[in-house]
């Protein structure tokens, strides 16, 4: 029992130290884009908070429900909108990176199921520092700003 | 409400003089030179997934609201179709069945008319998805001031368009009668429309 205990530990304080890591970075009000049926893209949106003393880098993602999750950006040039792939997305310490309609999003390419509005899908997103955040986000329609009635 | 007809089309050719006016003094961003300088609309046949499409297929007081994008754009095109038919449902009933929205795609190599169907039937706004052939979806974008350029990237996407992401306002005959700029707000869509309509004083 003894000589169980201390490997049982180690493992129990790197998980938790692993943990704490990624703690540092926290997702707020994370979603993705529901498309039409068959539509072969979509776009997750989120904010990330981190709360940690040193910068911390998004550095992949993936998901179940498409082939191949990348970190994309969107660029207004001379009035025309500019879609790249970014290799990173950077956190500041103690900063805010929003990943907004418009900017910075991931991008879930060749989606295998239709993502219906309500219902929930996993993305799992890695860091520099190795550690990895799951996430289960909601799927939404596209936001409407209110506007005012014109009768 | 009857409408007269002759000022009717004087009100629009005034609103495309003073929209023209506004976009072209306002944010004279002319996308690398490569639009027409002075858009003035042009008529056009494309294809939807019911066969052809004509703009002359409108009546007469109808106009039609068009965007050029495509379906592979997650997120400026579909915030745009939102936006367009939360201004088309905004509309008094009588004005909103004089506007057809039409969602030109210039990705014709990855739309196919049915993808297109699909793709804007979701918005449940009414609109028509066309495309065409690739010379003249280019030429019809220039006359009508939008932009677009396929761009390979290092993607699993393989490729993007860059375009511009503004709504133009036509009339039956292919004749421009208003731009409204990507960062137009709801509002000023729906004032738009609703002068472009009711431009027609007893």
């Amino acid at each position: 029992m003894k000589l169980l205990l201390k490997p049982f530990l180690l493992v129990l304080l790197l998980t938790y130290s692993l943990a704490s890591l990624a703690l540092e970075l926290q997702v707020q009000n994370p979603y993705v884009r529901a498309v039409p049926p068959g539509a072969p893209v979509t776009a997750a949106f989120m904010e990330l908070h981190n709360q940690g003393s040193e910068q911390r880098t998004l550095v992949a993602a993936s998901s179940p429900v498409s082939e191949v999750v990348e970190l994309h950006t969107h660029t207004l040039v001379d009035g025309v909108m500019q879609m790249r792939r970014v290799e990173s997305i950077k956190v500041p310490a103690q900063g805010t990176t929003l990943l907004q309609p418009g900017g910075l999003h991931l991008m879930l390419i060749n989606l295998k199921e239709t993502l219906t509005p309500g219902s929930q899908i996993e993305i799992t997103l890695s860091l520099d520092d190795g550690s990895q955040i799951e996430l289960s986000l909601p799927v939404r329609k596209t936001q409407m700003q209110p506007m005012s009635n014109h009768q | 409400m009857r409408l007269n007809r002759t000022l009717l089309w004087v009100g629009l050719a005034l609103l495309g003089i003073f929209a023209g006016l506004q976009i072209w003094t306002g944010s004279s961003q002319n996308p690398q030179n490569l639009v027409a300088s002075q858009p003035t609309g042009a008529p056009f046949t494309l294809d939807s997934h019911q066969g052809e499409v004509s703009l002359s297929d409108l009546d007469d007081d109808q106009l039609a609201l068009i965007y050029f994008g495509y379906t592979w754009c997650p997120d400026i095109c579909p915030m745009s179709m939102v936006f367009l038919a939360k201004a088309l449902k905004d509309l008094p009933e009588e004005l909103r069945s004089r506007v057809q929205p039409i969602f030109i795609s210039v990705d014709p190599q990855r739309d196919t008319p049915e993808r297109l169907q699909a793709y804007v039937k979701f918005f449940e706004a009414g609109i028509i998805g066309v495309t065409g052939e690739e010379e003249e979806l280019k030429e019809l974008a220039g006359q009508y001031g939008a932009y677009y350029q396929r761009v390979e990237l290092d993607s699993a996407m393989g490729y993007a368009v860059d375009h511009t992401s503004d709504f133009y306002l036509a009339n039956n005959k292919g004749e421009l009668v208003a731009t409204l700029s990507h960062n137009t707000s709801g509002n000023q869509l729906q004032e738009t429309l609703i002068d472009a309509l009711e431009k027609s004083p007893e």
